[in-house]
């Protein structure tokens, strides 16, 4: 759930808004900033924000999650989100308090290739319009709960701790990149459904073993190596090879529920999109933009 | 297994709800993305397969369209329009591009009726509308610029448009009046059009954008190049007020890549705006105040047609103005006015949209 929450929601979301751009003079744009909110909560008040214990009351939850989704993209579908609109920005806000209160429950460490290929089918999915990311999000409740009872038990594994946020920012610094590169074309979908494909082959695969013997250290830089050498043309080839290093690297990270609050996740995953858009975009530290740009060094007068 | 089947239920039924009745946006032809067409056949863009809108359908076989295909809009479907075997309006076979950026802002539609008016007599053949197009962020704001757009083409000319920065602060009205293809070609005459997009707070090309532009430039072999991009490639020069206003700007990434690339491939003529003030490059970046005739590519900026007036390089004159750029048998032979009124075109200076409207 996890997975779904932070690429398919929280992802898409971001890349909604920085599509949209934000108008503060409008109240809804100020709404549509309220997931920032709910990851403030679920890092400082982490009890606050849960899904109900009764399973009765979950499949309700997950169901009005998923309307919320689909009544979003019902008013936005073509024709892109206008956070200024209240409707819409709504509906995006209660999906995302739906997905985030599952979220919530779930560890970050128990993810089968079903959470992968999910991820990899909805971002297919939104090569058609960016916004189909947040119906992936809303429907991943009923689907990743199906047969479940109610609250998980922690698994007390302790991972690697840093990993909670070198990962997220990792991948928040990089994954975002044919967004920014192909804007509103297909192929900016297709990395990161790939991403989702290989996250999941790897985990499917006899080597991943070999894989997982690796030091948490090596998948990290391998990681940000594959990150910092995008090109558009490999693009298919560099999120398979992404998704294949973070779902071994996501195998480590330590249970939110026995260490920290998954907000914190969350966090370092917003800031890792937000800081590789204003590095994109040139807004802070040109030369430092560059550097993760590889594609810009002939830019140099 | 369970959970697979119901993944794929849960999937299918939302996307059923979603989107049922299928519906799918055109992204070709638009209103500053025409679509020329050849042999009565119409090939659209669209966002879904199949679902051409029958109303559309209907408009355009009655236009004489005897088939409407489509084509999934995206990267790849931008080169498919079929080259129209057009004529110039000009009855001496003159073929006539009038460049235009940085149109009046809202509460100056008098200049876009000065505008409309004086293209009844130039009679152009392409009119490329370079970024800066509208100022404001609502819908009324986009509808009055895609009106003067319809206006002009009612009248004959095929607008093509591409986004500046100011379309960035209202991006989701620029993307619904004008697509999501925010750079794209087209095949008119003995023209290919590029238009780019130069992107507000990057002024770059991102590397997918200028992949696309290395790779078309390949397919243009005896064609006239046109490329239109808001953002100017040189800067305005040392001991000039290069960053008026914030309008100095220029490309950053991918320019001198770029700017090789063009003299390579023998683009006639790369039309920028930004500055709100004339100016034009050759590929060494020199701007040519001293002549009009010289050999290589051209980087012209043309001054604003209606928005605040600025002076930006050394070239002293500033008003409202426009530009047409003339061409006989593939040669462009002349982008400037004559304005000393001597028979000769002087370098640099655009047509002015009225005689010191504005000017200085």
């Amino acid at each position: 759930m996890a997975l779904a929450w932070l690429i398919l929601f929280l992802g898409s979301w971001l890349r909604l808004l920085t599509i949209s751009g934000l108008n503060f003079h409008h109240g809804a744009t100020i709404l549509a900033l309220a997931p920032l909110l709910f990851v403030a909560l679920q890092h400082f008040l982490p009890g606050l924000l849960r899904a109900p214990e009764r399973s009765s009351f979950r499949w309700v939850l997950a169901g009005l999650t998923a309307l919320a989704a689909i009544g979003f993209i019902r008013m936005t579908l073509l024709r892109f989100w206008d956070p200024a609109e209240w409707l819409p920005t709504i509906m995006m806000v209660l999906t995302g308090l739906g997905i985030t209160l599952f979220a919530s429950d779930e560890g970050l460490n128990d993810h089968g290739p079903g959470a992968w290929l999910w991820v990899s089918l909805w971002m297919l999915i939104s090569a058609r319009d960016p916004g189909l990311g947040l119906l992936g999000a809303g429907l991943a409740p009923l689907v990743f709960h199906w047969g479940k009872g109610s609250k998980r038990t922690p698994n007390q594994e302790l991972g690697t701790p840093s990993l909670n946020w070198m990962l997220p920012l990792t991948l928040g610094l990089f994954l975002p990149k044919p967004w920014w590169d192909w804007g509103l074309q297909t192929d900016s979908a297709l990395p990161l459904a790939a991403f989702g494909l290989g996250g999941a082959l790897v985990l499917t695969s006899p080597f991943v073993n070999r894989l997982k013997a690796l030091p948490g250290w090596a998948i990290m830089v391998a990681l940000a190596a594959t990150g910092l050498l995008y090109a558009p043309s490999w693009g298919l080839i560099w999120g398979a090879v992404m998704g294949i290093f973070a779902a071994c690297a996501w195998d480590r990270l330590p249970d939110p529920q026995a260490t920290q609050p998954i907000g914190a996740v969350a966090g370092f995953w917003i800031l890792g999109i937000l800081l590789s858009f204003t590095l994109q975009a040139n807004a802070w530290l040109p030369g430092l933009g560059h550097l993760i740009w590889l594609g810009n060094w002939t830019s140099v007068p | 297994m369970k959970r697979v089947f119901l993944s794929v239920f849960i999937t299918v039924a939302a996307l059923l709800a979603v989107g049922w009745p299928p519906k799918a946006r055109v992204d070709r032809p638009l209103t500053g993305l025409p679509l020329v067409s050849s042999q009565g056949s119409m090939e659209v863009a669209l966002s879904l397969p199949f679902v051409v809108p029958s109303e559309l359908k209907n408009n355009w076989k009655a236009e004489g369209f005897a088939k409407v295909s489509w084509t999934l809009s995206g990267v790849n479907a931008r080169s498919t329009a079929a080259v129209k075997a057009v004529q110039p309006r000009d009855p001496s076979g003159l073929w006539k591009v009038v460049h235009i950026a940085d149109l009046p802002p809202p509460g100056r539609d008098d200049l876009l009726k000065i505008f409309i008016s004086r293209m009844s007599e130039v009679k152009p053949d392409l009119i490329l509308a370079t970024g800066d197009l509208g100022y404001g962020d609502t819908a009324a704001d986009f509808d009055r610029i895609t009106t003067f757009f319809k206006n002009l083409e009612t009248d004959g000319a095929v607008v093509v448009a591409c986004p500046g920065n100011h379309e960035r602060k209202a991006w989701i009205q620029y993307l619904r009046h004008f697509g999501p293809d925010t750079w794209h070609r087209l095949e008119f005459g003995p023209f290919t059009i590029l238009s780019l997009d130069s992107e507000h707070g990057r002024d770059q090309f991102t590397p997918a954008q200028f992949a696309w532009f290395k790779s078309e430039l390949e397919q243009t072999k005896g064609r006239i190049v046109l490329v239109q991009v808001h953002h100017p490639l040189f800067p305005s020069e040392t001991a000039t007020n290069g960053e008026a206003k914030g309008s100095g700007g220029i490309i950053g990434a991918h320019r001198v890549e770029f700017i090789q690339l063009c003299q390579q491939k023998s683009v006639a003529a790369v039309l920028s705006g930004h500055w709100h003030s004339d100016a034009v490059f050759d590929v060494k970046g020199r701007l040519r105040d001293d002549t009009c005739n010289f050999g290589g590519t051209k980087f012209i900026v043309t001054t604003t047609l209606g928005n605040e007036i600025r002076r930006v390089t050394r070239w002293p004159k500033s008003y409202f103005g426009f530009r047409i750029l003339t061409f006989r048998d593939g040669d462009l032979i002349s982008y400037t006015a004559d304005l000393d009124g001597d028979g000769k075109p002087d370098p640099i200076a655009s047509e002015p949209l009225i005689a010191n409207a504005g000017g200085r």
